[in-house]
């Protein structure tokens, strides 16, 4: 792998850049594995680069059916925070919070994550009552997050409407400092390059049609657009397309995939330093390093796999957007678009062993998987390695919704995030 | 300055002259002229900056797939609107535009070392770099990074115009009012459907506008349309998304081209349901991939042709025309009629249609074929060009002040794509068609391949004898992605075209890849040796062209943002001084201060009244269901947790209502009014959520019960009477009810006046 | 915004005066205490989730109210056909 750095790219640059490596192979698949991993997006490709580099099984592929981040990696709206009210919320997330810090030095490809604080608006005396409850929850877990008037809010975000004439006016905020951005594309490649420089075959147009499983029912291999692949260990980490994928191994889960809609300004100079999200309002926003202003919109209401959203989501959003943020109002939208969102009954996802002996599951992120993205994968290469989840992903199991024990996050996704 | 206003032509209204300012200097134009032409006229060909070189940028094109020529226009407080197309923006008395991305002018831009350190700013730089030392990304780079990025200035006032929208339905919807729109349109006109067409220039008639030869068919057609009843035309108005069936969303832009705005709207919202849709849009001229193609006065020919035709302008005084396609010169021997100066026809293919040649050669225009421009002279504006034969032989100069490139045609495909209607590759005229549609539409015209500006070569990049790791040949101009960043995204293993896009930027400018996609396409085909279908194009997404904000959101502003629902008795608090607090979508009386009390003091006081006395709370707010019928009782007993069935008329009872997961999702105090009459309460913000959970049970599962549930939220105030003097506090405000603890026991209720 | 036809109001209206749902065709168990956990579970939570044909309920909420059953393909989001609760799956 060669090494990216300034220097590098001043010695590349005088050569005309004719020996820039392939920054990882386009890799056929082999007949057998030691680990498979079906689905190249972000969560997916973390966990084959941390099978190879904490748990050494170099052996593994990962099975894209179409290029690798093209589902919810490359579709979202690139929140990074940890601010959740219930415990296990708040280890797992900020476990993937931490791991975004140095990533781009772990991975040698600058992922841009930005820490420029995640603020959460209080709109009225219930918002008020839980953000605090949420503040003081987090902190007990070693989360940061703090409470600021609505003056300081508009310090931190000048652009914010906190006249108390506003239909929804701003009565505070929750901000997590820590919380920021990161460049979405950028957490593929990087973790492919990454992966594939241990050893990890990156295998894109490569679609799995079924999933094999011998007599004791333990699997076997897949069956792919591009042949069969021995393999005693699976781990699905297919977003929108799980349902689809467990029902391979003849698994019924408890997801429904919905469209759910983003948007992006016209690129405009530095004008919105941080992340705001309003649940009661349905906004949230940040301003990419390109300058075009990110905003997430809010599901359709019935499931779908088309990645296509109607119009009225979007004026919703917008009307909303321009509420609390009036000087927008002439900034023009300039593209919009849709991705698959898996979501479970209890708005957290399930991360951890199936019934079926070699088959592990990563899915249910619902509008909130970015974030996780390095803690997902790195908990779903422990899983797969171990055979038994990490203390932090064992509550997220598939039996809590046999159990009871379900882990209600509906609050805290309230709005896409 | 010299004017480069022909002195006769155009739609442009001569009599109506018109000041304007270009970076606070004063210009004229006329009534008819865009921002992009009437500068243009003035011998204006530096319109701004790229994006990451900030290299200086003309005109590449006439219409709405301009790339470069982002200007910001200003008129007012709150009514700054930066990254508008320069080809777009109409002429008024008055306008004040001025350059973007540039410091600290247009034609010295300190910002343009990035342009001579530019072989350190590959595609994909800032993925390699700005990692070392680690604190410094949020501290100097990532700052410095978004200081150069971002095109214009952002708004910093509230906008002080007002947005409208619509609905509208009608049989047939035509998108592209150009002589294909104009023939769907004839051809139901006088009929007895409804249609709307719409089109986004200020004046109806598209390609025609530019064909002095259609003038009179034109203006006989729309004379037409205007006289038949059931056709509705609407310019100004860009259709910007296709959506499910049939759905399209359209902005009509009312103000921005008058010299004062008034106090209408500045933009309405069209959401338009068709039965049937025609999307009559056009093509797109496609620029041609050579060293300094980017250089202002290197443009479109068929732009060139339009400022001619349209406009009264010429592009330059002496143009060279760089062409793969017949179409090039075709605009050639139209401009040189129209009295520009033509320095060659350059096509790159070594054979041309014999009676092409004869044009050429009775204007007395030089032609050379199997050659190309390898690059361009100058660097505000072009002083002369180098052209090789297509084996690097040959190498001359030639004079002149403007390139216009026609490297054939791409069919504006946007909305069909939108719809989700499937494209085929026609290999003949090198670009994707419309072949099988998912909604009731279909494409005519050039949008549908059918043209006849007559055939090309489709080709990645022009020949030429230069080391391409060395030269700026652009693809994406407003974007600054070069055929060699495409190049470099293959060599590193990014072959998806979705990579590919995404690495290098390719087509994610505010133009959306209108100019740059099939070539960036074309570039990638040859590197990977694979034919375009195999590498996919990227999906289109709406909106077509940038579309305000404001124009999304409508009417949804303030007050009517969402409606606050208020109380029977919210002018009664209002008028006692009540501090309200919002609940869900209603307001509510939260306490009531007396002079110098904060709320701690007035609500201690407030609680005290109540210990000692009594208060009154407006309870409002809560949710109300009637719930009537035989089986009213047995209905209730299933819903709550708790049993209904033993309750008695006159008595009330807690409820819980759980989901069937068992979490609770409601509760309430409900009242038996009558053997088969209940009065339900739920929480105010689960009102109706609790109103179509029990429908939905009433009418899928228990269909059979005999059961009536109606909302009446809005038919009772309610106001709760607590503290000790409550029952003498009501006591001479009601009649017919005995209020005595005996007769009125906890948990009773009583009907009165 | 999709058009969806009421089979009560026989009617095509638009998306907006109606509210999704979920999954059709989950009969409700009449005695919940005599299930096992997991078929509770099945009950409660497992969702057909498919790529294609879906059974799905809505409500014409801002029409006549009443809930009807669709059969709609999660690709193209088109409707094949709607029906009127009570009816047979389709």
């Amino acid at each position: 792998m060669t090494r990216f750095s300034a220097i590098s790219l001043i010695a590349k640059a005088l050569n005309g850049h004719k020996d820039w490596p392939e920054q990882w192979p386009d890799a056929a698949p082999k007949p057998a594995y030691d680990a498979i991993i079906v689905g190249g997006g972000g969560h997916g490709l973390g966990a084959a680069y941390y099978l190879a580099k904490k748990y050494g099984i170099t052996k593994v592929a990962v099975l894209e059916k179409g290029w690798i981040g093209g589902g919810n990696t490359g579709r979202n709206t690139t929140i990074i925070r940890s601010n959740y009210l219930y415990d296990e919320s708040a280890h797992l997330y900020d476990h993937a919070v931490k791991l975004w810090d140095g990533l781009s030095q772990e991975l040698n490809y600058n992922t841009m994550y930005s820490k420029r604080g995640v603020m959460m608006l209080a709109h009225n005396v219930h918002d008020i009552q839980s953000f605090k409850r949420h503040i003081h929850a987090n902190r007990l877990n070693g989360v940061d997050n703090e409470w600021l008037t609505p003056e300081e809010a508009k310090a931190y975000c000048p652009p914010l409407n906190i006249s108390p004439d506003a239909r929804y006016p701003v009565l505070g905020a929750a901000l997590q400092r820590r919380g920021g951005t990161a460049r979405h594309d950028t957490v593929a490649w990087g973790y492919a390059r990454a992966a594939a420089a241990l050893g990890v075959d990156v295998i894109q147009n490569c679609a799995v049609t079924g999933i094999n499983r011998g007599p004791d029912g333990a699997v076997t291999g897949v069956e792919t657009t591009r042949g069969s692949i021995a393999c005693k260990r699976i781990g699905v980490s297919a977003a929108g397309n799980t349902s689809v994928i467990m029902q391979m191994a003849g698994l019924d889960f408890p997801l429904e995939s919905y469209p759910l809609q983003a948007l992006v300004s016209e690129p405009v100079k530095p004008i919105f330093p941080c992340v705001v999200m309003s649940n009661t309002v349905h906004a949230y926003m940040s301003q990419s390093d390109k300058g075009e202003l990110v905003i997430g919109a809010g599901t359709d209401q019935y499931v779908s796999y088309s990645q296509r959203g109607a119009l009225h989501i979007v004026e919703h959003t917008l009307a909303a957007i321009c509420e609390i943020f009036p000087i927008f109002r002439r900034m023009r939208m300039l593209r919009t678009w849709g991705g698959i969102v898996d979501v479970t009954p209890d708005r957290s996802p399930i991360l951890g062993k199936t019934p079926v002996q070699g088959l592990y599951v990563n899915c249910g992120w619902g509008t909130g998987g970015f974030k996780a993205t390095p803690g997902a994968g790195d908990l779903l290469a422990y899983t797969m390695a171990k055979d038994e989840p990490h203390p932090i992903n064992a509550p997220f199991n598939l039996d809590r919704f046999r159990n009871g024990r379900l882990i209600d996050e509906a609050a805290a996704a309230a709005v896409a995030h | 300055m010299t004017s480069y206003r022909l002195p006769q032509g155009g739609r442009i209204n001569r009599a109506a002259p018109l000041t304007f300012t270009f970076d606070g200097k004063s210009y004229q134009g006329f009534e008819g002229d865009t921002l992009a032409s009437a500068l243009l006229a003035n011998g204006v060909q530096l319109f701004g900056r790229s994006f990451k070189y900030h290299r200086p940028r003309g005109l590449v094109g006439a219409g709405s797939e301009e790339p470069n020529a982002l200007i910001s226009v200003t008129r007012g407080p709150g009514r700054f609107t930066p990254n508008l197309r320069a080809t777009s923006i109409e002429a008024y008395h008055g306008l004040k535009a001025t350059s973007q991305n540039r410091w600290p002018s247009l034609r010295f831009d300190f910002g343009a070392i990035n342009d001579r350190l530019g072989m350190f700013f590959p595609a994909g730089f800032y993925n390699k770099t700005f990692m070392w030392p680690r604190s410094f990304w949020e501290k100097l780079y990532e700052p410095a990074i978004r200081q150069m990025a971002g095109l214009g200035n952002p708004p910093t006032e509230d906008d002080p115009d007002h947005y409208s929208a619509t609905y509208a339905h009608c049989d047939l919807l035509i998108i592209g009012a150009g002589p294909a729109g104009i023939d769907a349109a004839l051809e139901a006109a006088g009929t007895k459907k409804r249609v709307i067409l719409i089109d986004e220039q200020p004046e109806a008639g598209g390609g025609a506008l530019a064909d002095p030869c259609l003038w009179a068919w034109l203006e006989r057609s729309l004379q037409a349309l205007a006289d038949a009843p059931n056709v509705t035309l609407l310019t100004r108005t860009t259709a910007f998304g296709y959506f499910h069936d049939n759905f399209i969303g359209a902005v009509e832009r009312l103000t921005d081209h008058q010299s004062e705005p008034g106090h209408g709207p500045r933009e309405k919202l069209w959401r338009i349901r068709a039965g049937d849709v025609i999307l009559a849009q056009g093509a797109i001229e496609r620029p041609l991939v050579f060293d300094g193609n980017d250089t202002p006065g290197v443009m479109l020919a068929s732009a060139a042709k339009t400022f001619a035709v349209r406009y009264g302008v010429a592009v330059g005084q002496s143009a060279a025309v760089m062409t793969s396609h017949d179409s090039g010169w075709r605009d050639a021997f139209l401009l040189k009629q129209s009295g520009v100066g033509i320095a060659a026809i350059i096509d790159v293919r070594s054979e041309v249609a014999r009676p092409l040649h004869d044009q050429a050669a009775a204007l007395g225009i030089p032609v050379r074929l199997g050659q190309s421009v390898i690059g361009v002279t100058g660097r505000h504006a072009v002083q002369s060009i180098e052209i090789a034969a297509n084996d690097g032989t040959g190498r001359t100069t030639l004079p002149c002040d403007a390139v216009l490139m026609a490297g054939g045609w791409t069919p504006t495909v946007h909305l069909w794509s939108h719809s989700k209607g499937s494209l085929d590759w026609r290999e003949d005229i090198g670009a994707f068609v419309p072949a099988r549609p998912a909604e009731k539409v279909r494409c005519v015209g050039a949008c549908a391949g059918n043209w006849d500006f007559g055939s090309g070569l489709t080709i990645d990049a022009l020949p030429t004898p230069k080391d391409p790791r060395r030269i700026k040949a652009f693809v994406d101009f407003q974007n600054d992605v070069t055929a060699k960043d495409i190049r470099l995204a293959i060599q590193e293993g990014f072959r998806s075209i979705e990579h590919i896009k995404r690495y290098t930027t390719n087509g994610m400018a505010t133009d959306q890849g209108k100019t740059s996609n099939l070539n960036g396409l074309q570039i990638a085909s040859t590197a990977l040796a694979r034919p375009v279908p195999e590498i996919g194009l990227t999906t289109f997404r709406p909106p077509y062209t940038p579309q305000s904000f404001g124009a999304l959101a409508g009417h949804a502003k303030g007050a009517l943002f969402q409606p606050t629902r208020k109380t029977n008795i919210d002018s009664w608090a209002e008028d006692n001084g009540a501090v309200f607090e919002l609940v869900a979508q209603w307001r509510r009386a939260r306490y009531f201060p007396q002079p110098g009390e904060d709320m701690h003091a007035a609500v201690n006081r407030e609680c005290r009244a109540v210990r000692q006395s009594v208060g009154i709370f407006d309870a409002s707010t809560l949710g109300k269901i009637e719930v009537v019928g035989p089986d009213a009782a047995e209905f209730i007993n299933r819903m709550y947790t708790n049993p209904w069935k033993s309750l008695e008329p006159g008595r009330c009872r807690y409820g819980l209502l759980l989901k069937e997961d068992g979490f609770i999702t409601d509760d309430g105090v409900s009242a038996r009014l009558a053997e088969d009459r209940f009065h339900l309460t739920t929480t105010t913000g689960g009102a109706a959520r609790v109103l179509n959970m029990m429908e939905d049970y009433l009418q899928t599962e228990w269909p059979d019960l005999n059961v009536w549930l109606t909302s009446t939220t809005e038919q009772y105030a309610v106001i709760a009477l607590q503290g000790p003097m409550a029952r003498k506090l009501l006591e001479p405000l009601v009649e017919r009810i005995d209020l005595s603890p005996e007769a009125f026991p906890h948990m009773a209720v009583r009907e009165g006046v | 915004m999709i058009l969806i036809h009421c089979p009560y109001c026989d009617e095509d209206r638009p998306e907006i005066e109606f509210a999704y749902g979920g999954e059709a065709h989950i009969a409700r168990p009449l005695d919940p205490s005599a299930m096992s956990d997991a078929e509770w579970e099945r009950y409660l939570f497992i969702r057909n989730n498919p790529r294609g044909r879906h059974h799905e309920r809505w409500r014409h909420s801002h029409g006549c109210g009443r809930f009807f059953n669709a059969v709609r393909d999660t690709v193209t989001d088109k409707f094949e056909t709607t029906y009127k609760a009570g009816e047979p799956r389709k």
